[in-house]
């Protein structure tokens, strides 16, 4: 593995491509336009509970349980 | 070896394989997340190791392009996953 190309590749790239180049959200978003958060990878599950929970990541685990869905209800 | 159990070994299989199909979606859209591509390269080089070894001890995982057979041909040897018994 060369971690030297990495880092050329990177210094070449850095300037219009940094890690994220996409804001999480827009910074100002415009009306009657959707938009998707823009996700950032901080923690994983163990491997074990991500095969049973069916993602790796924990922002994006949340099974459906109807009772909690109700119009207008903010989580 | 530290896994004896075929079950044991199958399931974790399936534990680092998931994990590195999720990196994959991830790094899809997030190519230059250099701490994303390291994860997943480790766990690549795990789940390599891991199907080699479970090739050793078991016979073939798949049925084509991955690893010789032994003479006879041990695809077709069982159980097939209908006639678990381990």
């Amino acid at each position: 593995m060369s971690y030297q190309a990495t880092n050329n590749q990177e210094q070449m790239t850095s300037a219009h491509y940094h890690i994220y180049p996409i804001p999480f959200m827009p910074l100002y978003p415009k009306l009657a336009n959707a938009y998707v958060p823009y996700q950032r990878f901080v923690s994983a599950f163990p491997l074990s509970e991500a095969l049973e929970k069916g993602t790796l990541f924990p922002e994006l685990y949340d099974p459906y349980v109807p009772e909690n869905k109700k119009w207008g209800e903010v989580k | 070896m530290k896994h004896h159990d075929r079950e044991a070994l199958l399931r974790q299989i399936q534990e680092v394989e998931f994990a590195t199909l999720e990196l994959n979606l991830y790094l899809d859209t997030h190519p230059t997340d250099n701490n994303a591509l390291i994860q997943y390269n480790q766990l690549s080089n795990q789940l390599l190791m891991l199907k080699q070894q479970y090739d050793m001890c078991y016979g073939p995982l798949l049925n084509f392009g991955f690893s010789p057979s032994q003479y006879p041909f041990r695809w077709i040897e069982g159980p097939w996953p209908w006639e678990r018994q381990y």
